[in-house]
């Protein structure tokens, strides 16, 4: 298993063009950014006056917020484009011809799973990182000579724990990702279709709320709503209003009926319901796919 | 003598309902070790599918295939056989040298010194750090052998190895497989549409044809049912008789010659009662059909 996940890890890293474009784009996005920024802030004293300064606790988070947090349709763009464009990319180049025999398929794709899953995640670690000291860069250009809170031991705790949960909650929605992105390769056979397939999934899912909440308003049935609790996305940011701040998640627009409230244990038994089900599904779709 | 391969009554049926499609038809044969096996068939006969049953990629209709005594659907099976089938496929973006660094990860037996060997016996040494991408069809059929050599296999099974490659090309990788043959002592099952290249390399060869196995056996058994010789003598009327009161088996005669089916070293035998009964031979000419003469009459 070991040997399989070091030759996934081989093939993706050398893989530049794809990663640069996909999972390392927000960071260099942001170094990029971040450096205009500075040097804006350097040489023009107005947007140097008009810096607002930040708290690097809640920098450090803001990127998981992209993959788990109310706005994840958009944020997991990037990495499910990464994860359908591996899989898929299996079939388009032909190689599992080379790669399966001699193994089981199911290993050959847990090891791609699980390296997905670390590459991902790394990526997101990094682009904490790059936010956090372009972050500071910015603020020191702009004057100010300290970045709050200050480095003690509580603030640190504080933010092991807080990313420690953003971490965990983030694999999950990770893991969530790339078996649907699995299933669409499987089934597409080609990156196209594939990565149309994790898309639509992705933007899909994350619109069945609102088109639940627009049907039961248009027939009055705001039992409906009760639906939308399946939903995997809902439930990932329900545990992390949990997480983050002690309190359920409540859904509901202008005029549409709210999503019953949801307990952190009901949104982790869905969640992990959902992962299963897709690495179910994809893992006996593979195993008896002819290839 | 162990079997290598065995394959029985082997069926693989495509689509559902209307549309099914039967590739593989019942196919049986067995591939003793240590032989340079030829699978012979036009394009479509249903090759490719049956390498893909045999490397455990396409799961059988009915039948079962076994390497070496064991299913083909225990992964343990298959790390004793390197394959290449249908097309070399790498990873574009890799260079040569990545590209098997990568496989023999995926097959537990990464070792530099071994990739570096491997390349130099394929002679692409100086294309190692060259992207897949920019090799030409050449190069990758002899990538792809190296792939399939990387975990040193028992088994060789090559789906058409000389495809796309240029007649130097065609040379080598024939040569190439021959030394692994008699050097290395692999057997090797060798799928091709190329009738010289069977003949030239293979032992023993099976013909198959939409599907099923039409003939099965050694190239020289094969073709010996169509030997034949063709004599010029006279009278014509005389010998034509005396062929036929000794049993010579069916005559054909033309204006000025006799042909008859006949193994080659029946021919001094005949020549001998040809001679005892007083006809004037002018002329004895062994003809030995090709293997593509007998291609085409079988699958046909």
């Amino acid at each position: 298993m070991w040997a399989l996940m070091t030759a996934e890890w081989r093939k993706i890293s050398k893989n530049t063009l794809l990663t640069m474009f996909t999972i390392w784009l927000p960071a260099y996005g942001v170094a990029i950014l971040y450096t205009l920024r500075i040097i804006a802030a350097l040489s023009v004293p107005q947007v140097r006056d008009g810096y607002e300064p930040s708290d690097w606790l809640l920098d450090a988070l803001a990127p998981w917020g992209l993959l788990n947090g109310e706005v994840s349709a958009l944020g997991r763009l990037l990495p499910l484009m990464f994860i359908a464009v591996v899989l898929a990319n299996e079939y388009q180049s032909g190689m599992w011809k080379n790669l399966l025999p001699g193994n089981h398929r199911w290993q050959v794709w847990l090891a791609k799973y699980l390296v997905l899953l670390v590459y991902v995640a790394l990526s997101f670690l990094a682009f904490s990182l790059v936010y956090v000291v372009f972050t500071a860069l910015l603020a020191r250009a702009s004057g100010y000579t300290t970045y709050l809170p200050e480095f003690t031991l509580e603030v640190v705790q504080n933010l092991g724990r807080q990313y420690g949960r953003e971490l965990l909650l983030g694999l999950g929605t990770l893991s969530l990702l790339i078996w649907f992105a699995g299933l669409a390769a499987i089934i597409g056979r080609s990156v196209m279709v594939s990565l149309a397939g994790a898309l639509f999934f992705s933007v899909f899912e994350n619109t069945i709320p609102v088109l639940l909440g627009v049907t039961s308003r248009a027939l009055q049935n705001p039992d409906l709503m009760q639906w939308a609790q399946l939903t995997p996305s809902l439930n990932v940011v329900n545990m992390r209003y949990w997480l983050l701040l002690e309190q359920p998640f409540r859904f509901g627009g202008p005029g549409l009926p709210a999503v019953p409230e949801m307990s952190f244990g009901f949104s982790v038994m869905i969640l992990t319901l959902w992962i299963v089900g897709a690495a179910a599904a994809t893992l006996l779709v593979f195993q008896r796919q002819d290839l | 003598m162990t079997s290598a391969i065995q394959l029985n009554q082997l069926s693989k049926t495509f689509g559902r309902g209307r549309a099914t499609y039967q590739a593989v038809k019942q196919v049986s044969l067995e591939v003793p070790a240590g032989m340079v096996y030829g699978f012979l068939g036009p394009n479509g006969a249903g090759k490719t599918t049956t390498i893909r049953m045999l490397m455990d990629l396409i799961r059988p209709t009915t039948g079962t295939a076994q390497i070496y005594g064991r299913d083909v659907r225990e992964p343990a099976t298959l790390k004793r056989v390197g394959a290449l089938i249908e097309g070399p496929a790498f990873y574009g973006y890799l260079t040569g040298y990545e590209n098997l660094e990568v496989l023999a990860r995926t097959r537990q037996c990464f070792e530099p010194k071994r990739l570096h060997a491997l390349l130099e016996q394929v002679g692409l040494t100086d294309a190692a750090q060259k992207r897949a991408s920019q090799y030409s069809l050449g190069m990758k059929q002899r990538l792809g052998l190296a792939a399939a050599l990387l975990h040193g296999p028992e088994l060789l099974i090559l789906d058409e190895p000389t495809n796309g490659l240029d007649p130097a090309g065609m040379v080598e990788m024939r040569a190439t497989i021959r030394q692994l043959a008699t050097d290395e002592g692999k057997t090797i099952f060798l799928s091709s549409h190329l009738l010289n290249e069977v003949e030239g390399l293979c032992d023993r060869v099976a013909i198959i044809h939409q599907g099923q196995i039409v003939r099965e056996g050694t190239v020289t058994e094969l073709l010996a049912a169509q030997n034949q010789v063709v004599l010029e003598v006279t009278p014509l009327a005389t010998a034509t008789a005396l062929l036929a009161e000794k049993q010579w088996g069916p005559v054909t005669a033309t204006e000025s010659t006799l042909a008859l089916p006949i193994q080659r070293e029946a021919i001094p035998r005949l020549i001998a009662d040809l001679v005892a009964a007083g006809i004037q031979i002018f002329r004895v000419t062994p003809e030995r059909q090709s293997l593509e003469d007998y291609f085409l009459a079988v699958t046909q």
